[in-house]
């Protein structure tokens, strides 16, 4: 899978410094990554999840857990790429334990500052949160995250015509209530 | 612009100032979270229509090191359950945490002469909402009266074949994994895979399951673990968590309108004890038919098993042998079914 979807090239040398920190347990190190790359993995997780809250639980067990999982870290390939696709994991993780639906729509968790300045955004945004979780992750990662059909498949576990078929249906509703204004 | 191009450039809100605090609070407190691993991860779901003998696969090619020592307790169980996103939900916790309680009480009065041997054979089909459905796995479980320690036991055997998605044409073939369970209790005492490159062995001796994994090759690695089973030291349980397992217990259940019971399943027990994967099944009758496999048409009982909260699956067992005929797994957006295709003997 390669890191296309951040846009990002392979971490510097301060960076891989943190890493090795992080892996050691360095609480320094970690924060350091922390403050690179959490804001950019809370958003992906709000895209995932649909919700601020469950995007604050799935970067705090990021990064509690990052030390150790940087052991299994190869160095291959962008940092940043692999941080997302550990994200994109946990976050989906998240989605598949979730035994109840939100019943809050987006607008009204977030909190004024931070909800879409213009009407458009506003309805697109409602519109992406009241897909089904199945349909939005498959829609996130494709339209906004940037990755492939073959990447999400793997993120997902699900072939890549099963992430066509969804991304199709993610598409008509998304285009459907956007019409409607539903 | 349009709404397509739109979606790329949405705002979306900034985390908050303080979980940064309260990440490293955590860190400081002790708190450890499994991560998922780098490789792709098969999906809890899918991975229901595995046998456990492909996570001793996975656990080869999840280790690595040279010269033969004992594998690393956090990293290695890690790698493991993040890689085996089968094992009960109870294993699966992001932090160690004690079994939920069984829902029902234990099963007892088994009509242990009610047991009997044979092989079965399964087709298993996944279907993604409702739309693509694939059948490429068939899983054969063999069951026949052998000895062990100069005892009478029964020889439970697993194995599936099943095509790969890239090439149907390739197939996958697990290893062979052998179970002997004691006639008497339905308890297995001894099961074994042996892989190539591995061999995975675990003893149950009373209430304790010792576990012994061994990998060879170019990067040797091995553990020697127990772990308590809880539980009546007399009563039935499952090794491992695919639907398969039960077929033996399933044909000697007291089985009737509105029956329930528990019983405890035994997963990977894992360098770290403390995160064994054993959790209760609970069981209960939820109703009766008359349903059509390749195999036959057979007047079953209808039970659904629960295992966590989320685990949810249908059993139909026919009400005359005990076969293990259907199995269904339901969820939003994914089904997952195995229908007996043939049996030996034949059915009545």
């Amino acid at each position: 899978m390669q890191a296309a979807a951040s846009g990002e090239s392979g971490a510097s040398i301060d960076q891989i410094d943190h890493i090795v920190g992080a892996r050691a347990g360095d609480p320094d190190a970690l924060a350091s990554l922390y403050r690179a790359y959490g804001a950019a993995l809370y958003r992906l997780a709000y895209r995932l999840t649909g919700t601020p809250q469950d995007a604050e639980d799935v970067v705090h067990d990021v990064f509690v857990g990052l030390p150790e999982a940087l052991g299994r870290y190869e160095e291959r390939g962008s940092f940043a790429g692999w941080l997302k696709r550990v994200t994109a994991r946990v976050a989906l993780m998240r989605l598949r334990t979730r035994t109840r639906r939100r019943e809050v729509m987006l607008n009204a968790t977030l909190p004024a500052d931070q909800r879409p300045a213009d009407v458009e955004s506003m309805a697109l945004e409602t519109a992406i949160n009241a897909l089904p979780d199945r349909l939005r992750s498959v829609l996130v990662l494709k339209e906004v995250e940037g990755y492939s059909h073959a990447e999400v498949s793997e993120l997902l576990g699900i072939s890549e015509g099963t992430s066509r078929v969804r991304l199709n249906r993610a598409m008509k509703r998304l285009r459907r209530m956007l019409e409607n204004g539903t | 612009m349009t709404w397509k191009e739109d979606l790329r450039t949405l705002p979306a809100p900034e985390p908050p100032d303080e979980l940064l605090w309260h990440i490293l609070a955590s860190r400081a407190a002790g708190v450890r979270v499994v991560l998922p691993g780098e490789h792709p991860t098969v999906s809890r779901r899918v991975a229901l229509l595995l046998v456990a003998a492909a996570a001793a696969v996975v656990l080869v090619m999840s280790t690595r090191g040279g010269g033969l020592h004992p594998v690393d307790r956090n990293k290695a169980h890690q790698d493991i359950s993040a890689a085996l996103p089968f094992w009960p939900p109870d294993a699966m916790a992001q932090e160690a945490r004690p079994p939920h309680p069984p829902r029902y009480e234990p099963v007892r009065n088994l009509r242990v002469a009610r047991a009997h041997g044979g092989t079965w054979t399964y087709q298993a089909c996944s279907a993604f909402d409702d739309v693509l459905t694939k059948c490429r796995a068939r899983f054969t479980i063999a069951v026949s009266k052998a000895e062990r320690d100069g005892q009478p036991v029964w020889l439970v055997s697993q194995q599936e074949k099943s095509a790969r998605a890239w090439s149907p044409t390739d197939t996958i073939r697990t290893p062979l994994d052998s179970t002997y369970v004691d006639p008497a209790t339905l308890r297995p005492i001894y099961h074994e895979i042996n892989g190539k490159g591995f061999h995975f062995v675990r003893r149950i001796i009373g209430d304790t399951v010792r576990e012994t994994l061994d990998i060879s090759g170019a990067h040797p690695r091995s553990w020697r673990t127990n772990a308590s089973i809880p539980g009546a030291q007399n009563a039935p349980f499952v090794l491992r968590w695919a639907r398969f397992d039960l077929a033996l217990l399933l044909e000697v259940l007291p089985l009737e309108r509105a029956w329930r019971g528990s019983v405890y399943s035994v997963g990977l027990v894992g360098p770290d004890p403390s995160k064994a994967a054993i959790a209760p099944i609970d069981l209960r009758v939820v109703g009766s038919g008359r349903i059509e496999v390749p195999a036959g048409t057979f007047d079953c009982w209808k039970v659904e098993l629960r295992q966590g909260d989320d685990t949810r699956l249908t059993l139909w067992v026919s009400k005359d042998r005990g076969w293990l005929v259907k199995t269904e797994l339901r969820e939003p957006d994914f089904r997952a079914e195995s229908a007996l295709l043939s049996a030996t003997p034949p059915a009545p």
